[in-house]
């Protein structure tokens, strides 16, 4: 997690009205280096707003006192910036694009992949302070540079078909974390996963990078995270 | 009854309108009648004899025309009685149940006989599915919910190393995973069902569609050891329809052919125009085919057929052929029990 640096934008407001899942996900935001204020319902959002804008707001669609949307329109109206991610469990076309032009920034769909949702927070977080990620990234002796489309390991170049470019590309940005498959699917091969089976497709690719950036190398830095993901990183201490 | 009282007004009318009518004219002709024939003579007594025949001849006619007015009324409403007592069968659970048309004359209530049958047909069908659905769905997601559950239990029922917890919340979320999966596709199953995705068409060349399924699979292919081949016409035709679910179409039976063939074995892509009209999209693999009973049964919910591999819910079939269906075409099987099972989708083709 060294390479985090999303420096001081750290507060964030979780509007959740169940309880399990507000629980959880004040855990592992805080585990991640968040502090977290939660809402269970809109009222006590607005209140929580009053007492200062939180760098970012988590916000489920249905809440007890009322739709989530509603309030969000009202809160933008009343000159709130912050990035907001909503979560929610229906996913229709028009409840989406509805929730994009009602000043969401981002939209998850439950049940989704906690790290998931860490990758989206991180990623509205640093387009809110204008931060690029840089286009050489390094984790341990590899290096990735996203401009040129080159990878070296330990010095030495890697030739790497296009896909598995995208692949290691994606991994290398949320290092040090996990990537899920559902993400790897979405974003390398625009594919809905839960729809359209790539597990074996994602498997090969997997397999390749790690013959063409592991193999011989004393630290393996691809890691599989059963039943999550993939990672990239140093192995761990 | 509000509907016998109908009838029975409607009988009442017709009777009234009968005696009406009857008296009327038989007035009308009698009044005639006497002021000629009495003219001549201009005889009283026999002008009063030519009211009284006419009166007696009304009287005399009142019967049939009763009788009739009865039996036309009885007519109508019988059929109309029969399909309201049908209705409230059904209305009552019995769904199968349907109004009796074969013996009915060609008339009007049998259109609405028809009609009302039509409209039982299609709210069964619907309800059919949902009764299907959540049976489907309540079944197919036991089988992780047990496995989770025991894992659960087993994991809990005494102190385990730190390693042993973590593989069992792994494989927790393996099968969550795959609990996902069932749900997200059970919804877009009933969500095409739905329809009206039509407003989201787009012109769709099929080459391109095959050629980004062809690119996705490729590694895989290779990686098994199976040749993956696509015969495309370029450009060729193009459908209206939704560019993600076309790859979705295509992807499934890319994977199944893939998951089905041999090491060594090839899977052919092939797309064009048909020569009867509308354009073609066929996946074969080189695997050992589908069994003449199995070719209907791959493409209901959750069926598998024996022997193949698991790990699939066993949607991806018919999700598929959900999409031709929303896309106006089909998916079939092309040659039931022959090696190297051949999956044709016909689609209408783009008007140009």
């Amino acid at each position: 997690m060294k390479e985090e640096s999303t420096k001081g934008v750290r507060e964030l407001l979780v509007v959740e009205d169940d309880l399990r899942v507000a629980e959880s996900l004040e855990r592992g935001l805080r585990e991640a280096g968040f502090s977290v204020r939660l809402a269970a319902r809109l009222s006590e959002a607005d209140h929580q707003l009053a007492q200062g804008t939180p760098s970012l707001v988590v916000l489920d669609l249905n809440l007890p006192d009322g739709d989530g949307r509603t309030w969000l329109r009202r809160v933008r109206r009343e000159g709130h910036r912050m990035p907001v991610v909503i979560l929610t469990a229906r996913d229709t076309l028009p409840e989406r694009v509805a929730g994009l032009e009602e000043g969401a920034d981002d939209y998850l769909t439950k049940p989704f992949a906690f790290a998931e949702l860490l990758a989206r927070i991180r990623a509205r977080l640093r387009a809110a302070i204008a931060q690029a990620d840089d286009d050489v990234l390094r984790v341990g002796d590899l290096e990735i540079d996203r401009l040129r489309r080159l990878v070296r390991r330990a010095g030495k170049p890697v030739e790497l078909t296009a896909r598995e470019f995208d692949v290691l590309a994606l991994l290398a940005q949320w290092r040090g974390q996990p990537v899920s498959r559902d993400l790897l699917a979405r974003e390398v091969w625009k594919v809905n996963r839960r729809l359209t089976p790539l597990d074996n497709v994602i498997d090969v690719h997997l397999s390749h990078l790690r013959e063409k950036i592991d193999r011989d190398q004393p630290g393996k830095l691809i890691q599989t995270v059963r039943g999550v993901g993939f990672r990239l990183a140093e192995e761990n201490p | 009854m509000s509907f016998k009282f109908r009838s029975r007004t409607f009988l009442y009318l017709l009777v009234l309108l009968g005696l009406f009518v009857g008296s009327q004219a038989l007035t009308y002709t009698a009044v005639e009648y006497a002021h000629r024939v009495a003219n001549p003579y201009e005889s009283f007594r026999e002008g009063i004899e030519e009211v009284l025949q006419a009166t007696g001849l009304t009287v005399l006619l009142l019967v049939p025309l009763t009788a009739a007015a009865w039996w036309i009324a009885r007519r109508i409403t019988r059929p109309l009685h029969a399909v309201a007592a049908t209705a409230k069968r059904i209305r009552g659970g019995r769904w199968n149940e349907r109004i009796e048309t074969t013996t009915m004359p060609d008339d009007e209530t049998k259109v609405l006989a028809e009609t009302l049958n039509a409209a039982f047909d299609g709210y069964a069908g619907a309800l059919r599915r949902l009764e299907r659905f959540s049976g489907d769905a309540a079944h197919q997601l036991r089988t992780p919910i047990a496995a989770m559950r025991n894992l659960g239990e087993v994991s809990l029922s005494r102190a385990r190393t730190a390693e042993e917890y973590r593989e069992a919340l792994e494989t927790m979320l393996g099968e969550l995973d795959r609990l996902t999966r069932i749900v997200e596709q059970l919804l877009q199953l009933s969500r095409l069902e739905a329809g009206a995705l039509k407003a989201r068409f787009a012109p769709i060349p099929l080459w391109s569609v095959v050629e980004q399924v062809k690119q996705i699979y490729q590694p895989a292919a290779e990686a098994r050891g199976v040749k993956l081949v696509a015969e495309v016409e370029t450009p060729g035709p193009a459908v209206a329809g939704i560019e993600e679910l076309l790859i979705q179409l295509l992807g499934n039976l890319v994977d199944n052919a893939l998951r089905h063939s041999p090491d060594g074995g090839t899977v052919r892509i092939q797309s064009g125009a048909r020569p009867e009209g509308g354009v073609r999209l066929a996946v074969t693999d080189s695997g050992p085919g589908i069994p003449d009973e199995f070719a209907q049964k791959i493409f209901e919910r959750f069926e598998q057929v024996p022997g193949g591999e698991t790990g699939t819910a066993g949607l991806g079939l018919p999700l598929a052929a959900q999409i031709a269906a929303v896309h106006g075409g089909e998916l079939k099987l092309a040659n039931p029990g022959q090696p190297g099972a051949r999956f044709e989708c016909r689609l209408p083709a783009l008007a140009r």
